[in-house]
């Protein structure tokens, strides 16, 4: 989030690692979409894909909801990075995840979605609709004090 | 052209030509064929192979049997193998290829080639492994055929040797008497043969080390010594580099052969390791010597340290610098003859006519008891001092010829003539090039008054020049251990460390170790037990068995003690007087046996304690714990409840052994050193075991248990610690123990929780809040709420996560009083409002998450425990970390993993917490237990 991919991938990758090995698995999924996140942050969007459909099977099958919503995100926002762009693809992967987000009443985690959402339209040309998705985000985003 | 290959030598095998491999229904099947392939193509009848393999049933039933057997041949054999013709039956000879019926005819042939094809096919035993036991007639055959075979494989080998040896094969010629040592390892005569091939290939340390291969062989298996001739041998081979060649004649040996030998050394030769500073120094005085000065040295210490080998190295540098050596040997059985070092030193070779010819008459008379040669027509004079002369003027004869080394080797055992000619010869020959080095044992110096007082004399004149040899470093042990192996396989860093922490860097004591454990095969699974090695138990029970009774009492106690102790605990424990353990801890200390760390006595060395606890018998070792454990209870503040209880468990005191060891895990879980807490209350629950049933019991198990569930939940071992809780419920439910049965499942909801079970954590955690609410017990409901909380958390549950819960001040526990040591670590101050901020942040509640985790973090420093502290700044760093705060995120979480890491928190920082376990001192002979090792 700072930016120091560089700094952080070792880390998350070692967080990982270690909970693997002392089969921590209540950190396990988090530990996966933590890295899967980082991942696609340094531009790395196939370990990032392989990773969070590991942290999300993972979720899913422990019954981890709310991971399983920031796995959702993760899949949306690498959908949304994709060459060539699947403008529909991307748009159903964020709207899939920002439905999790709002049953669990994870505020963030949605307003996430939002700004991708934003930021893929605006990428695909849609500038009216990316502008009245970022307007959302920024508006949600406003009201927890977040920054982006 | 046949069509079945029948291998007998070695075990059973038969192959067909066609299908490989055969396999034979029944041992008895393999029996038969083998008894019917040795008979070269005889016929036997039925009646008479029924009553050879089925001797104890009817004829009829042994018809049966044989019938079917001779069925399931048939039917696994090539067709026409079996020749059954009505009452007898037979294997056809043009079928079959049988290896026993070929190493026959080769060894009758008798000519070299087939002497060496035959004595290559014997790859063992005759049908080694087969086992037919409830057929004694056939064991009978079998026997009888067995022996007749390995002699004839013995007497195969021994032709094929001397012929090696006749066509200078001597690399066949090791090979092949190898091999007969290892048919027949009590063969003496095969191992000088042994000693002697390695000796011509310049292997003169295997040579050495085979001779102490058959000392050890002839001791063990036949109570003998070796034969003179072969301790000659090994005395002519240790003189091997001050001459070019062992000199006695091996033409008897020749005729004598066969004889015996062990398997090849395990470990290999190898370079000398370390000691550079001693050999630098070694070199410096041999310089000397070829300048024409005499030098003398003394090298000093503790038996296996390699003073030996050292001295090898400088007479072998002596020998490539065309100088002469001479070596002679003191023996402990020989301290009363006088001269014994120096008659085993002249002993042989015989002296260079030259130099004998530069003495007078008189001289070689006082010297002819030392010298084998003729003294001539003078008598002996019988004058000390002449006697002195007439050596000292044989060595400046030699030394005229050429530098001279004289080596003296465990001059400790050296009777005083000895030594005294010893100090004689140094000042007189101090402008001679003559280097005189002797070794010595600087623990058996104490022992010896005139030895230790004449070592004064030459520390004081400066004509020998004392070096003192220590053990190697971690490095120098590692760098051994990789040598002697040759390939490294076993080096690992951790072999290493451990060979060096139990030898001290006793280079004998290591390679005795990893031997011992190699032979066991137990060096891969990390089992270095130096107790293994029957050479390290002879030389720590050599130096014992000399001490006085007070000083082994001392001894023993130290052992059974196992880290140092203060003087009165260790003679309470050895039950000596002070005042006679006074002067035996003198004794032991002036021996290097026992030393002083400050007030603290202990052994010197971690593998000398082990051999001596080892060879205690357990009676006494029982005594001695009992001692042990009264005395360090009895102390004014007994604060070692850990060690008084393994103490008792050793002394099979089994409830005070409990009493202490629970306590000892209670003050360990307190103080967060969970890992300690779990084996301490694995240590307990085993005295526990040992205690007659009762419900009193079972409610010490069940608590004990909720302690070690505690600590494995804490250092993430999960598995175990699910057990470990619903045992401890099982127990508690038994009793009707109702706040134990809410610990119990407070921590399977934990632990279920940890293992990303939480549907069934969240079940666990609701059962318990029921049981909670039925008591009344306001803490164990908000405990139980806290865990709840946890697992609604992981489900995504969040909702039901940020509901305030009471302030821990304001509930009491039903029983009053603090609460147990496992409710204590998952402090309610703390955790319910480390979940309830986390779930705030995913709500995007971030300011209320900040405030908690501020608050939290108050809270924790005022408790002044770290799990808190922890949890604390985590709480805090996620929130700022959600709001996307990032400079202010950072310092907690940093701090954090700073905490984490100095308190050992292995659930927070996991790669740390093995470092924890060093801190318990186990008691010599006790093994670290494995935390609930009897569970899953």
């Amino acid at each position: 989030m700072a930016g120091r991919n560089d700094a952080a991938l070792p880390l998350l990758e070692e967080a990982l690692t270690l909970t693997k090995r002392i089969g921590l698995k209540q950190s396990e999924a988090g530990a996966l979409i933590d890295l899967a996140e980082g991942y696609l942050a340094a531009g790395r969007t196939d370990e990032a894909q392989r990773t969070v459909a590991e942290g999300l099977a993972l979720a899913q099958a422990q019954g981890e909801r709310g991971n399983e919503t920031t796995a959702l995100r993760i899949l949306a926002d690498i959908a949304a990075a994709a060459e060539p762009l699947d403008v529909a693809d991307a748009e159903e992967a964020y709207r899939r995840a920002r439905a999790s987000a709002e049953a669990l009443r994870m505020s963030p985690e949605a307003a996430r979605c939002q700004l991708g959402l934003g930021r893929m339209l605006d990428r695909a040309g849609r500038r009216e609709d990316a502008r009245c998705a970022l307007a959302v985000a920024a508006a949600e985003f406003e009201t927890m004090q977040m920054s982006a | 052209m046949p069509r079945l290959e029948l291998t007998l030598l070695g075990g059973f095998a038969a192959r067909d030509a066609e299908h490989g491999l055969l396999h034979l229904p029944r041992r008895k099947a393999e029996a038969l064929l083998a008894y019917l392939a040795c008979g070269g193509g005889s016929s036997h009848p039925r009646d008479k192979l029924a009553a050879l393999l089925w001797p104890d049933v009817s004829d009829a039933q042994a018809r049966h049997s044989l019938r079917q057997t001779l069925a399931s041949l048939r039917q696994a054999l090539p067709p026409g193998a079996l020749r059954i013709d009505g009452p007898t039956v037979g294997l056809d000879p043009d079928t079959a290829d049988v290896d026993v019926l070929t190493f026959r005819r080769l060894a009758a042939e008798g000519t070299p080639g087939a002497l060496a094809h035959a004595a290559a096919m014997y790859g063992g035993d005759f049908l080694a492994g087969l086992d037919v036991r409830d057929a004694p007639p056939f064991e009978e055959w079998l026997q009888s055929e067995r022996e007749a075979l390995r002699d004839l494989a013995l007497t195969s080998l021994a032709r094929v040797l001397a012929w090696q040896r006749d066509a200078n094969d001597p690399a066949g010629a090791l090979h092949t008497a190898l091999r007969l040592l290892a048919l027949d390892p009590l063969q003496e005569v095969v191992h000088r043969t042994v000693m002697r091939l390695m000796a011509a290939q310049g292997r003169r340390d295997a040579a050495l080390r085979q001779y102490q291969t058959c000392v050890d062989l002839l001791q063990r298996e036949l109570g003998v010594e070796p034969e003179a001739e072969t301790k000659q041998l090994y005395r002519e081979i240790l003189r091997q580099r001050e001459h070019s060649r062992p000199s006695v004649d091996d033409a008897r040996d020749r005729a004598d052969l066969p004889a015996p030998a062990s398997p090849p050394a395990p470990l290999g030769e190898t370079a000398l390791v370390g000691r550079r500073w001693e050999m630098d120094r070694l070199r410096a005085g041999l310089d000397a010597v070829w300048d024409g000065r005499g030098i003398g040295f003394a090298l000093l210490g503790e038996a296996g340290i390699g003073k030996s080998r050292l001295a090898g190295e400088m007479m072998a540098e002596a020998t490539v610098r065309g100088g002469r050596g001479l070596v002679g040997c003191a023996h402990e059985s020989e301290q009363i003859l006088a001269f014994g070092v120096w008659r085993d030193l002249f002993r042989v070779p015989a002296m260079p006519r030259e130099v004998l010819s530069k003495l007078d008459a008189r001289q070689r008379a006082d010297l002819a008891p030392l010298l084998s040669e003729a003294p001539g027509s003078s008598a002996p004079t019988g004058d000390a001092l002449q006697e002195f002369e007439a050596v000292t003027a044989l060595l400046a004869a030699l030394a005229g010829l050429s530098p001279t080394l004289v080596l003296l080797e465990d001059v400790h055992w050296a009777d005083e003539m000895s030594l005294r000619l010893l100090a004689f010869a140094t000042r007189r020959l101090a402008s001679a090039p003559v280097a005189f080095l002797v070794t010595a044992r600087e623990e058996e110096l104490a022992a010896v008054p005139y030895v230790r007082r004449i070592f004064d004399e030459f520390r004081r004149s400066g004509h020998l020049e004392v070096i003192a040899l220590s053990g190697l470093s971690a490095e120098e042990t590692a760098e051994l251990i990789m040598a002697a192996t040759r390939t490294g396989a076993e080096a690992t860093p951790d072999t290493g460390q451990r060979l060096w922490a139990v030898s001290g860097g006793n280079p004998f004591v290591v390679l005795e170790t990893l031997r011992a454990a190699r032979e066991a095969g137990a060096v891969a699974e990390g089992r270095s037990d130096v107790t293994r090695s029957q050479r390290i138990r002879e030389l720590v029970n050599a130096r014992v068995e000399r001490l006085g009774p007070h000083e082994r009492s001392l001894a023993a106690a130290a052992a059974v003690l196992g880290q140092p102790s203060d003087f009165p605990l260790l003679s309470t424990v050895a039950g000596v007087s002070e005042d006679d353990a006074a002067e035996a801890v003198e004794t032991l200390v002036r021996s290097r046996l026992l030393r002083a760390e400050g007030e603290q006595l202990v052994l010197t060395h971690d593998w000398l304690a082990t051999v001596i606890y080892h060879e205690l018998v357990a009676a006494r070792r029982t005594i001695l714990h009992r001692r042990a454990a009264k005395a360090l209870e009895a102390e004014p503040a007994a604060r070692e409840p850990l060690r008084i209880g393994l103490h008792y468990a050793r002394g099979g005191v089994w409830d005070k052994a409990a009493l202490h060891l629970e306590r000892a895990a209670v003050i360990a879980a307190r103080t967060a050193a969970y890992h300690e807490a779990t084996q301490c209350a694995d240590l307990a629950l085993d005295a526990l075991a040992h205690l007659p049933a009762s419900r009193e019991c079972q409610e010490r198990q069940a608590e004990v248990l909720l302690l070690c569930g505690l600590g494995l939940l804490v250092t993430a071992d999960f598995e175990r610690g699910l057990w470990t809780y619903e045992e401890a419920e099982r127990l508690a439910v038994a009793t009707g123990d109702a706040a134990r049965v809410r610990r119990a499942r407070h921590g399977r909801s934990w632990t279920l929780g940890s293992l990303g079970r939480h549907a069934e954590a969240l079940a666990a955690a609701e059962s318990a809040r029921a049981l909670a609410s039925e008591s009344g017990d306001q803490l164990d409901a908000l405990f139980a709420d806290v865990i709840m909380d946890r697992a609604r958390y992981s489900l995504g549950r969040y909702e039901e996560c940020v509901v305030e819960r009471p302030r821990v001040a304001d509930v009491r526990p039903a029983t009053g009083g603090s609460a147990p040591a496992d409710l204590r670590y998952m402090d309610p101050r703390i955790f319910p409002v480390h979940v309830r901020s986390r779930a705030l942040a995913r709500r995007g509640e971030f300011a209320a998450a900040i405030r908690l985790g501020r608050g939290m973090l108050d809270a924790a420093d005022r408790v002044g425990r770290a799990p808190g502290r922890v949890m604390g700044s985590l709480a805090l760093g996620q929130a700022y970390l959600g709001q996307g705060e990032i400079a202010l995120a950072l310092p907690p979480l940093e701090q954090a993993a700073s905490v984490s890491r100095e308190a050992e928190l292995w659930i927070f920082s996991r790669a740390l917490w093995p470092r924890s376990a060093r801190r318990i001192e186990w008691p010599v002979g006790t093994t670290p237990p494995c935390p609930c090792s009897k569970r899953p």
